[in-house]
């Protein structure tokens, strides 16, 4: 049964979508799937990682991504060798307190990660349990809570839950560093329900009051979590229908083992990596949630199910998400090998409505079409022309000619080719393609190269993943 | 169809026809509002620009009560003399820095609303912001600001431009958040101004925007949603956007007397985004400095001055375009100064204050009264407008929303009697 | 287009290029060995002569700017070279990869021509070379004074047949332009013209400007560069070097005049400056270059290090009342002799009277930076707890000051910051001692509180206060104390470099970033440091130790491998390796001074000492 473009949500039958997919003589295992995984499940990729990702095959370039345990030795190395540079740099970092920095390291890691996945769930946990530094302000809290992410970001979603419900920066950023027993701070306790584990309706105002209750006593002193126990409500508490509740942790279980909880999560998740409309139906995540249940709420199990699955795989999912700031500046500069000055880079993203480490509020980025607007779309156009003007971008070290002479690229219409293939992801008709073709006309000089990029930039296609 | 009408619009200013001319009557009026709807664009018909005066602006030394004794008694160094004000009635006088404003008062074009505050007035400066940002005192929810609020109230699909637009390069503030909303924060005009723009051109060529968008629609998406359709149409809005604005900006400025202060540069910024007919409702805007413990008479004169002089050239340039009648500028500080002026010649922070609009004609330039020197609540002025009655009566009467979800609350009694519009 | 305004360095570099680079780039072992190897090195011809030609007498009266540059030979064989290539530092850069680079690029070059650079830069500027900058023009003109006619025949010939082959091999047709002037030869490639007179090569980029030059070379009796009033008192190449152990390499004068009418609508040459810190630096030099008729450049090669020069005649009455605070009543301001800190990095030393500097500001600034300024006066005033900036702080001390920085140590094994700052001292002489002392202690303290409220708010450390006597006289610090539950994985934050302090010593005050230096100077009697007789009779001086910098360097060497890492995207290696050649560099430096003096010529004078060889 296969799934084309035009199939709807509708018309497709779960089971099928969530199975994993196989290649097949319509459906081979090609170029354009290496680059949707890689632009799905990291933040692009150069020439030799697409190289390298046809010839492993759809499981083993998952496993790549996701840095699996069964990978060889090699990649261990390779990410204790990285893990080493990126904490001399994160060290540096914290040193100078500079959270414009912070985000540089951030940049540097999902550029250079072996693991980038992670790297970008990491990104999905920052959106979902956002915090901002403009209140925070302390960027070692910053840093702290990234870590934590990190940490957890592939692993048992209660696990993270736990830590981010005694996360200093959370707590700061939620007004909720004091939770007095006479006055119970309910913004904590409906952020849990609302957005990070059920989603609106799955609990009542009286559930926020005795969630607040239960959280009395939870305290941020000197940027650290302690429990006040003379503060805590010791009070009868009845959260979701439940009443034996001893403390705050236990409060967290009962939210926890709600029923919503595994739809609310993978929906967001199959909304991160496959679509951003419509949404899906409780039906239809269905045998996600049962991977999730069944692998003790493992975020890697039902990642790497969504990866490999035939919905996206089968390509439905091609166009079906806007390019997030982050996604779109970094998938240009990995799919080209680029180095650049990462301080610029992550002062760039402001403008496209991204900055790292300042989410517009506690419900993060909406993602979607609300990163379209007209000052987001000239800023992404903006942000080519300064990249490549910029003298410290470099492309695998050296000019961007004579990267594209590397790539046996000889003319301009090979390298709008090339261009158009790595970068666009929905493909261009041929009118549009004579207008680009129109845009570079009469650019002979040096520069001539950049020209396409350029152009590209301006062309509506370029905003879809 | 929409290029040459804005080039009418924009050839009508040149020539300075839609000078400042006062509007008598109802037609005019009315097509004067047409004029404005016709030149094109995405432009709304009303839109408001806020003025942030952050550290607590010294109400008592901007509208003063000159003549009044205890005014004198409680400012000895601090005071501004009769012979300083600019008076202008009950014994009243302005601050000599609002010079530049005086013709804008003179034309009924600037008004003044006194003693605008709240109960139980909070004198932090975090806090009390926070208060007039969202209209809660005590954030019993993650908070949002009225702004954000209305912005979304009022969202629309066809809708390619940001709906507010803060310029500066602080932080956004909290009265622009909300949900769902993306207010964009522009460090200058640089960043809505496209750095390669052959393709402008292009499309300037070709009369069209039709290099893209027009082609044949793929498939993708067909059925469910179609992001294609929606990323298409928004970059031909962004692509006009841009070559409007650059048109704009082509247009030499004749006023020309934008002041080069801060503000003076973010109101140029804000005129032009409004002259380029952006879709955008509301614009934001912030001045810092107003904190003045100490040595506040240099000071506050200049920050007044700057305020004034950069307020009174936004309604210079709004008058030539003909959008007298379209743009409203409201002006607020977290809270007032203390009437006794403290040891360091200066002020420590205080309640009560007045706001001020400018922009279209205004059925009266004194709304209230000034808040009384005999009756003082702990030191500090009482209020006698709720700052939510303002802003109800801007939702109503100027943006013509409703006001009951965007405030948390019902405060359209107290706006209509305040009677700012109309 | 070669506009009025775009006079500048890069056109002049442009032009002087080629041997600059050979001089500096060829080692001694890689010189031409079959023909250099036993000849003794060429005198220059300049002035040897009876017939002696001044090439002023054939540019334009209507010039602008002329330089003169010592011969290439002068350079390459000065014996600091010898010294520089063997140095390990040298060899590190010298097999850089963007080195490498350059020299694969002049090995094609040179076996192109047949020549090697450096013997091409010798012979070309056997008699040493010659700038001009025309106005009437717009142009710009090299001479230069090759060994002899012969030579510059042969050389044109081959550099156009090369250009000639290379068209030719490629398909283009003949890039090289010919016209003849008064019998003058004249060639156009690309954007530059040249041609010889005699053993005369003349470079420029406008042809008006080659036919004037070939006029006055004919017609001795056109107005021409000796008429020009503005480069009376002119010193060229030749002029010094009575005392043999200076060699003046570069000469150049320009006519302010002029350039100030060129730049009408710039604000180069206002008098006001942009900002309160441009006025701090620069004050004085701003009214020296507004008024000004011209002024002079040079740089000179010592035995052992290079001094650079540029200067203008001074009227003490360009400065009026309203720079008194910068040269001092009758230009009588004198920087304080630098003082003797072991192991500094460098003093900075000045007159600068803040307070009324502070206090003119309402004549020195536009509205702007007044409006600016008066809310500054207002939150310092209010960090000062209510005393007025302008006249109790600033005022307190009088206008002859001196900074100094010393790289701080750090035990080994105790926390230590992870970014290392120098400290760094303000050393003032305070007006009213006896009064001033204990309003400024009183000060100092409330700052410190100040400090620590602000502090607890934001979540940052915590100062404890202490206080000591040093040789009978009060020493006060604030010292950061390390949070106990927190636990510093990664050495201690940036404010722990710091410990601020205050202490009077004699009628001086000290105020450091750190009570270590702040104690070094209350606990010793003060000298001179050996900077001390250079700074005599100097506004402004600064000197530096470029050992002691390269230490603090070298002490946040991981700091700016980061650094390098995050703002130019390099990988690990290549961060390191431009470190590692920053360091390199600054291994062949010595110490270096910057001096700026007002007399009857205002004089900005840098010096900088190589390591000994």
């Amino acid at each position: 049964m296969p799934i084309d473009a035009k199939t709807t949500l509708a018309e497709i039958d779960p089971a099928f979508a969530w199975q994993k997919w196989s290649p097949a003589d319509q459906e081979p295992w090609d170029e354009q799937r290496v680059r949707l995984l890689y632009r799905r499940g990291a933040f692009g990729a150069g020439p030799k990682e697409i190289a390298r990702g046809l010839k492993e095959g759809p499981e083993q370039c998952i496993a790549t991504l996701l840095g699996e345990e069964s990978q060889s030795t090699e990649l261990a190395r390779q990410v204790e060798v990285f893990e080493k540079e990126s904490g001399a740099i994160a060290a540096a970092v914290r040193a100078g307190g500079d959270i414009d920095r912070l985000a540089a390291w951030w940049l540097h890691r999902m550029l250079h990660s072996p693991q980038p996945t992670l790297e970008k769930m990491t990104l999905f946990w920052h959106g979902h349990f956002a915090t901002g530094a403009d209140k925070v302000v302390d960027s070692e809290l910053m840093y702290e809570q990234n870590r934590w992410l990190r940490q957890h970001a592939l692993g048992d979603f209660r696990a993270m839950v736990h830590g981010i419900s005694k996360d200093a920066a959370m707590l700061l950023y939620l007004d909720s560093a004091t939770n007095r027993k006479a006055h119970p701070n309910e913004n904590y306790a409906r952020e849990l329900m609302e957005l990070f584990c059920l989603g609106e309706g799955n609990y009542t105002e009286k559930d926020v009051q005795e969630l607040a209750r239960c959280f009395t006593g939870w305290e941020i002193r000197r940027k650290l979590f302690r429990f006040n126990e003379y503060q805590h409500d010791e009070g009868v508490k009845t959260l979701l229908g439940r009443s034996e509740i001893e403390s705050g942790e236990s409060a967290i279980d009962v939210v926890l083992a709600q029923e919503a909880m595994p739809y609310f999560v993978v929906g967001k998740l199959v909304k991160f990596f496959v679509m951003d409309e419509p949404q899906a139906s409780r039906q239809f995540l269905e045998p996600l949630v049962k991977t999730f249940i069944a692998s003790d709420y493992s975020i890697r199990h039902v990642v790497h199910q969504i990866l490999l699955s035939n919905l996206m795989l089968s390509l439905w999912s091609v166009g079906r998400k806007v390019r997030s700031p982050v996604e779109y500046a970094l998938e240009i500069v990995r799919s080209m090998e680029a180095t650049a000055n990462l301080d610029r880079l992550a002062k760039m993203l402001r403008p496209l409505g991204q900055a790292l480490f300042y989410p517009p509020n506690v419900k993060g980025w909406d993602g979607g079409r609300a990163w379209i607007n007209s000052s987001t779309l000239i800023g992404r156009s903006n942000f080519v022309v300064d990249l490549l003007g910029d003298t410290n971008t470099r492309f695998a070290g050296g000019s961007l000619e004579n990267w594209i002479r590397a790539q046996g690229i000889d003319s301009k219409e090979a390298w709008m080719e090339w261009l158009t293939k790595s970068l666009v992801a929905v493909p261009i008709p041929d009118i549009e393609r004579d207008a680009l073709q129109k845009g570079m006309a009469g650019r002979t000089n040096a520069n001539g190269w950049t020209a396409p990029l350029i152009s590209l930039s301006q062309n509506p296609r370029i905003h879809l993943s | 169809m929409e290029r040459r009408t804005f080039t009418l619009g924009a050839a009508a200013a040149a020539t300075g026809l839609a000078l400042d001319i006062p509007v008598p009557g109802g037609w005019m009026k009315a097509l004067a509002s047409e004029l404005t709807v016709a030149r094109g664009d995405g432009r709304p018909n009303r839109i408001l620009v806020v003025v942030q005066l952050s550290g607590g602006n010294d109400g008592l030394n901007t509208v003063v009560p000159y003549r009044d004794e205890r005014y004198v008694q409680a400012r000895p160094k601090l005071k501004i003399n009769a012979s300083e004000v600019i008076p202008f009635q009950n014994d009243l006088g302005f601050h000599p820095s609002l010079r530049s404003l005086e013709s804008q008062w003179e034309a009924g074009r600037f008004s003044v609303v006194q003693g605008v505050g709240y109960a139980s007035p909070n004198r932090s400066h975090f806090e009390s912001m926070d208060i007039w940002h969202s209209c809660h005192r005590k954030q019993d929810r993650t908070q949002s600001g009225w702004i954000g609020r209305y912005l979304s109230g009022c969202s629309d699909s066809e809708q390619k431009d940001a709906p507010g637009v803060h310029v500066g390069a602080e932080p956004l503030p909290l009265a622009l958040v909300e949900r769902g909303v993306q207010v964009p924060s522009l460090a200058s005009i640089e960043q809505m101004r496209l750095k390669s723009k052959s393709k402008v051109m292009q499309m300037e060529e070709d009369g069209t925007a039709s290099a893209i968008g027009s082609a044949e629609k793929s498939s993708v998406g067909e059925g469910d949603s179609d992001l294609l359709g929606f990323v298409e149409t928004s970059t031909s809005a962004a692509l006009e956007a841009s070559l409007r604005l650059e048109k704009a900006l082509s247009v030499p400025d004749e006023t020309g007397d934008f002041p080069s202060s801060g503000l003076g540069e973010k109101l140029k910024v804000v005129s032009r985004l409004i002259l380029a007919g952006l879709g955008t409702q509301v614009y934001y805007v912030t001045l810092d400095g107003f904190d003045t413990h100490a040595k506040q008479a240099a000071v506050h004169a200049s920050l007044l001055r700057q305020w004034s002089d950069a307020v009174s050239a936004f309604c210079k340039r709004m008058q030539q375009a003909g959008l007298q009648e379209n743009v409203l500028v409201v002006t607020f500080s977290e809270f007032g100064r203390r009437v006794s002026e403290n040891a360091s010649q200066g002020t420590d922070h205080g309640a009560a204050a007045p706001m001020f609009l400018a922009g279209p004609k205004f059925p009266a330039p004194l709304v209230g009264e000034h808040p009384s020197l005999n009756s003082l609540d702990d030191g500090d002025l009482k209020y006698h407008i709720d700052y939510r009655d303002v802003y109800a009566a801007v939702i109503e009467g100027w943006l013509g929303a409703a006001s009951l979800k965007v405030l948390d609350g019902d405060y359209r009694e107290g706006a209509e009697k305040l009677r700012l519009f109309g | 287009m070669f506009g009025p305004a775009k006079f500048s360095f890069g056109h002049v570099f442009a032009i002087a290029a080629p041997w600059l680079l050979g001089c500096l780039l060829l080692p001694n072992h890689l010189r031409a060995q079959e023909t250099l190897a036993n000849e003794a090195p060429k005198v220059s011809q300049v002035g040897a002569t009876g017939d002696r030609i001044d090439p002023r007498s054939w540019m334009p009266e209507t010039s602008v700017l002329y330089a003169e540059i010592a011969p290439a030979g002068l350079w390459l064989d000065h014996p600091m070279r010898g010294w520089l290539t063997s140095t390990d530092a040298f060899k590190t850069i010298w097999r850089s990869p963007e080195v490498l680079k350059a020299r694969g690029g002049i090995f094609v070059a040179e076996l192109a021509i047949g020549m090697k650079l450096e013997d091409i830069a010798r012979e070309l500027s056997e008699g040493g070379a010659y700038i001009v900058i025309d106005k009437r023009t717009d142009g710009m003109a090299l001479l230069t004074k090759t060994s002899s006619a012969a030579w510059l025949k042969k050389y044109l010939d081959k550099l156009l047949e090369v250009a000639r082959s290379d068209a030719k091999s490629k398909g283009q047709p003949d890039p090289v332009k010919s016209a003849e002037y008064r019998g003058v030869q004249g060639y156009q490639f690309q954007n530059v013209i040249f041609g010889s007179i005699d053993e005369w090569l003349l470079v420029t980029n406008r042809s008006p400007l080659a036919q004037a030059i070939i006029d006055r070379q004919q017609d001795a009796s056109i107005p021409n560069l000796l008429d020009a009033r503005w480069l009376d008192g002119f010193q060229g190449i030749n002029a010094s070097g009575e005392s043999g152990s200076t060699t003046r390499v570069i000469a150049v004068q320009t006519d302010l005049e002029q350039i100030r009418q060129l730049d009408r609508g710039n604000d180069l040459f206002k008098d006001q400056a942009k900002d309160f810190g441009a006025e701090l630096i620069l004050g004085g030099v701003l009214s020296v270059l507004r008024h000004a008729p011209s002024a002079s450049g040079s740089i000179e090669f010592r035995e052992n290090g290079v001094t650079g020069e540029l200067s203008a005649p001074t009227d003490p009455a360009w400065f009026g009342k309203s720079r008194e605070h910068f040269v001092g009543p009758n230009q009588s301001g004198r920087a304080p002799a630098p003082l003797l800190v072991a192991n500094s990095i460098g003093t900075l030393s000045a007159y600068r009277n803040l307070s009324e500097m502070w206090l003119r500001a309402g004549d020195l600034f536009d509205q702007n930076v007044n409006d600016q300024l008066a809310q500054a006066d207002n939150t310092l005033t209010t960090l000062f707890s209510g005393k007025d900036f302008g006249t109790d702080i600033l005022g307190a001390i009088e206008p002859e000051v001196q900074v100094i920085a010393v790289p701080q140590t750090f035990a080994d094994g105790a926390l230590s910051p992870s970014v290392k700052l120098p400290s760094f001292a303000l050393v003032a002489r305070l007006k009213k001692p006896e009064v001033m002392q204990k309003e400024l202690k009183r000060t100092f303290q409330s700052f410190l509180g100040f400090l620590n409220v602000v502090g607890a708010m934001e979540g940052q450390p915590q100062i404890d206060q202490n206080m000591d006597l040093v040789n009978g006289q009060p020493l006060f610090w604030g010292e950061y104390v390390p949070d106990s539950e927190r636990k510093y994985e990664n050495g201690l934050p940036i404010q722990f470099n710091f410990s601020p302090a205050i202490a009077f010593v004699g009628d001086h005050v000290v105020l450091a970033s750190h009570v270590a230096l702040a104690r070094q100077l209350a606990e010793k009697p003060w000298t001179s440091s050996s900077a001390a007789s250079t700074s005599s009779d100097a506004n402004s001086f600064l000197n530096i130790d470029f050992q002691a910098l390269r230490q603090v360097l070298e002490s946040n060497e991981n700091a700016l491998i980061t650094q390098n890492m995050l703002e130019k995207g390099h990988s690990k290696e290549e961060a390191t390796k431009e470190v590692g050649m920053l360091m390199s560099i600054l291994s062949l430096l010595k110490e270096g001074s910057l001096r700026l003096s007002f007399d009857d010529r205002t004089k900005l004078e840098l010096r900088i000492d190589a390591m000994e060889p």
